[in-house]
């Protein structure tokens, strides 16, 4: 788990102030540990109070540490939920749960906790009715208190029995002697002292006693017995478990004169100096025991209170980190939620956590991954789709300016025939404002007839159409090829079609020209051809008419023959011109197609031999046809005599009819030379022949009986060699 | 009514005032370079105090003094402290009190006493003990005040406290070089 740095920083503080706290605290113990070595106080005192000193002070510190955590992080969700921090309400609900949890079980378990320590203290500082302790306290200071009462009654004894001594002679001390000696051995005294004043006169030991040498009585026993007439005093002996049992009493002050002090006293056995010794010393520390109660109990107060801090700072503070690890990352992913919104997607969550809250982060900021490329994309699309509009605009512009430039009118419409685009050229045509076109259906929205039928069966047509219409504009004939052709796209096929109307007449005008003055050059050419023979047969007649030849008659047989025959080809030629002339409009009627064509190709079959003709009708199905029979009939006959003249033998002639959708096509393939390529755009234009001979009327007639039935005739090369004519008619 | 609450609030707490722990009799002397003081220390002994003393238990107090100058308008001026300490200590075994008097940590004075009343008195009495020794004469009005710590308490079981008596406070004087006095 990555651990931000303010984060380490802030334990790194707590570190240092736990550890500043700590020692702080322990020289303020150490300190007052010293002050309390100087005083003269029990060790057993001085470490209780040090001990009760140190847990007050820990107490003390780690209430104001659960307080200073507490407040603060109150105070601190206080604040956040004012400034309307997002996950605050969570974090509140979260830490008072946690401090709820952690309060109510540690403060019940001090409490009882409390209960059973002080229960026990209790019974610690009962006193049991059946204690012998203070009995034996008791007997034992009976023990010391009877032998003092008993030597003061001795002491008194012999001091009323010396009284008579003059104590301070010195020849009277033998005296004295014998009276103490007979006097101990009454009593049964171990020691007899006698004092005037604080000074010693004299002293008796008992050798029984066990003790060799006196007792050193103090200074403090004789003054207190001059001034209150008897004293008692149990004196220890130094190294030794005996002690002396002694009492004093001294005789009344008299004018001044020095008092007589008389000590008894008697040695405490070992055994029983140390019997009462131990009894008195046992009571003595149940004693101080008892007056330390307070302390002691302090102490143990002291002690758990501590613990139970310990405890519920450590929990408080524990259930703290854990909201925190909670509600951090939650209130990161909320504002990161709120900055994502907002449209910053630079944004990442980072918040410590190695759990499920860490695997939500990590989805998170993946996300906002995925949004920061898909934008970009977005972006960069945007930005090519603009160049491509513009690019589109451009071409659209330049597509609109050759539209609007060429010479051919252009539509599209869709595939319901509904115009989308027109230029002008068009509507110029079609003598339509372009609001009277676009947007509509093509058929209806233009008025000829004749165009309308066209327009209809172009659109109705599945692949390209080509035909050619007259109609008057402004009282003129005109002369137009309408092209229509299907527009493809890649995905979406046929999305409708491209209608290029292009003005023929001035073309046709200019063919017509063209043809016309081909047809004089081929009529003057072929009426020119006969008038030579027949020249030169009438300057031969008129030669031997001359010499009078005698070859006169035959040469005039001859002659006349010539002059016949190239008349004869003059006038099949005038007729020829004359039945081009004079074709009329064709009637369709309903034929059968196959049998037209059977019956036609059924002439040629053995025209030439090696020469193969053949029909082909499977594909004709029924063969019913709406057709002039006899002109189709001619146009048949006319290709096959091209197609038996120029295939020579071996050859074959193949003539197939085939019905498609709403036409029939009428093929027929050789395997002559084919046509040359700069033959086939005049090869249908009348006296056009690449034979060298003939009127050159066939082909042109043959065209004009297709274009009558609004039909098209074209030519291709046929495979491998020679030439097929395709002639396809509308049904 | 009120007049009588008001003087049992006032009465009373001079009736307590009575039975309180106080310094009395606080005399000074100058001596040469010494200033010698003399106070008794009354009403410290009840059960408690006594009870611990029987025990065994080293009991005692502490008295802190203090020379003061006087300021006017201000707080005094502490010129210099001292701490008297009595502690008794009582051998069940022997039957004596032993009272150590110890100054500003120095031993000054040990007595053994076989009566408690006596033990008491050499603990409450301080009589001629020289508290504090000038190197300079301070000038201005002087003080001294005197205090006992008589122990510590705990408040709740938890919160503890020094007891102490009130301050104690000579007559102002004024020292003067090569003169003794008494007060």
């Amino acid at each position: 788990m990555k651990v931000p740095s303010s984060v380490r920083q802030r334990l790194r503080d707590n570190r240092v102030l736990f550890w500043v706290l700590t020692a702080a605290l322990l020289f303020i113990t150490a300190t007052y540990y010293v002050v309390l070595q100087g005083r003269d106080l029990d060790r057993d005192v001085v470490n209780n109070r040090v001990l009760l000193f140190f847990l007050r002070n820990v107490d003390a510190v780690l209430i104001l540490a659960l307080l200073f955590v507490l407040v603060r992080n109150l105070v601190k969700l206080w604040l956040e939920r004012r400034q309307r921090v997002l996950g605050s309400k969570f974090k509140t609900k979260l830490v008072a749960t946690y401090v709820l949890l952690a309060l109510l079980p540690v403060l019940l378990l001090f409490a009882y906790a409390n209960g059973l320590v002080q229960g026990s203290l209790d019974r610690l500082f009962r006193i049991p009715e059946d204690s012998l302790l203070e009995p034996g306290n008791r007997v034992a200071q009976a023990l010391t208190t009877e032998l003092q009462d008993r030597h003061r009654l001795d002491a008194r004894l012999v001091l009323e029995t010396i009284a008579g001594i003059d104590l301070a002679d010195p020849n009277q001390r033998p005296a004295l002697s014998r009276v103490l000696e007979r006097q101990r051995a009454a009593l049964g005294a171990d020691l007899l002292a006698v004092y005037e004043d604080t000074e010693f006169v004299h002293a008796l030991l008992d050798p029984a006693s066990g003790v060799a040498r006196l007792p050193e009585l103090s200074q403090t026993l004789l003054l207190e017995t001059l001034r209150e007439g008897v004293a008692q005093q149990v004196h220890a002996l130094p190294g030794r478990a005996e002690r002396w049992i002694v009492a004093a009493v001294a005789s009344p002050p008299a004018n001044g004169a020095r008092r007589t002090v008389v000590v008894a006293g008697s040695v405490l056995g070992a055994e029983l100096a140390r019997d009462t010794q131990s009894l008195v010393e046992a009571y003595q520390a149940q004693r101080q025991v008892l007056v330390q109660e307070s302390d002691f109990r302090a102490a143990s107060v002291l002690l758990l209170l501590m613990i139970t801090l310990v405890i519920l700072l450590t929990t408080i503070w524990v259930g703290l980190v854990l909201a925190r690890r909670v509600t951090v990352p939650i209130g990161a992913l909320a504002e990161g939620t709120r900055r994502i919104m907002s449209g910053d997607l630079d944004h990442r969550v980072e918040a410590p956590a190695d759990d499920e809250l860490g695997v939500l982060v990590d989805s998170f900021n993946r996300m906002t991954d995925d949004l920061q490329q898909n934008r970009a994309e977005i972006e960069r699309s945007q930005g090519d789709l603009l160049v491509s509009n513009r690019q589109l605009d451009a071409e659209r512009r330049l597509m609109g300016a050759v539209l609007q430039n060429v010479a051919a009118g252009v539509v599209s419409v869709d595939q319901d025939g509904t115009v989308l685009t027109c230029n002008s050229v068009a509507l110029d045509m079609l003598g339509l404002e372009p609001q009277g076109l676009i947007g509509k259906g093509l058929v209806s929205a233009v008025e000829e007839t004749a165009l309308r039928g066209l327009f209809a069966g172009a659109l109705a047509a599945p692949s390209t159409t080509r035909d050619e219409v007259r109609f008057t504009v402004d009282g003129d004939w005109k002369t137009f090829e309408v092209k229509s052709t299907p527009m493809l796209t890649e995905d979406a096929g046929v999305v409708g079609r491209v209608i290029v109307i292009e003005d023929l007449t001035e073309l046709i005008q200019a063919q017509k020209l063209a043809t016309w003055n081909e047809a004089a050059r081929r009529v003057a050419h072929e009426i020119k051809n006969p008038l030579t023979p027949i020249k030169l047969s009438a300057e031969r007649l008129l030669r031997k008419y001359r010499a009078n030849d005698p070859s006169l008659g035959s040469a005039l047989e001859t002659a006349v023959g010539t002059i016949v025959r190239e008349v004869d080809n003059m006038k099949a030629m005038v007729d020829e011109f004359a039945r081009f002339a004079r074709m009329p409009q064709p009637r369709p009627t309903g034929v059968d197609l196959r049998r037209l064509v059977d019956e036609t190709v059924h002439l040629y079959r053995d025209i030439k031999p090696g020469l193969e003709v053949s029909a082909s009708l499977e594909a004709a199905g029924d063969g019913h046809a709406s057709l002039d029979p006899e002109q189709i009939r001619g146009a048949l006959i006319n290709l096959l005599d091209n197609a038996v003249e120029a295939t020579q033998a071996p050859g074959q002639i193949r003539v197939s009819a085939q019905r498609l959708d709403n036409h029939l096509r009428i093929r027929v393939a050789d395997t002559g030379p084919g046509i040359p390529a700069d033959a086939r755009d005049k090869l249908f234009m009348p006296y056009f022949s690449t034979k060298g001979r003939g009127t050159g009327l066939g082909l042109a007639i043959v065209h004009r009986i297709v274009s009558d039935h609004h039909g098209t005739i074209r030519v291709e090369d046929n495979v491998p060699h020679g030439a097929v004519f395709t002639i396809e008619l509308p049904q | 009514m009120i007049a009588a609450l008001l003087a049992v609030c006032w009465v009373a707490p001079l009736h307590a005032a009575d039975s309180r722990p106080a310094i009395r009799d606080l005399q000074i002397r100058r001596s040469d370079s010494q200033i010698r003081v003399s106070f008794q220390l009354v009403e410290a002994f009840d059960d408690e105090v006594r009870q611990r003393i029987e025990s065994g238990l080293p009991t005692g107090f502490v008295f802190e003094a203090k020379l003061e100058k006087k300021r006017r308008w201000w707080f005094n001026d502490a010129v210099l402290r001292s701490r008297i300490e009595a502690v008794a200590m009582y051998n069940a075994v022997t039957r004596e009190y032993l009272v150590n008097t110890k100054q500003d940590g120095r031993l000054i004075d040990s007595r053994v006493f076989t009566s408690l009343g006596d033990a008491q008195k050499a603990m409450s009495r301080v009589h001629d003990i020289a508290v504090f020794h000038l190197d300079a004469l301070p000038r201005g009005r002087l003080t001294v005040l005197v205090r006992a710590e008589l122990g510590s308490r705990t408040l709740l079981s938890l919160f503890p406290t020094t007891v102490h008596t009130n301050w104690a406070e000579s007559e102002p004087f004024r020292l003067v070089a090569g003169r003794d006095d008494e007060s």
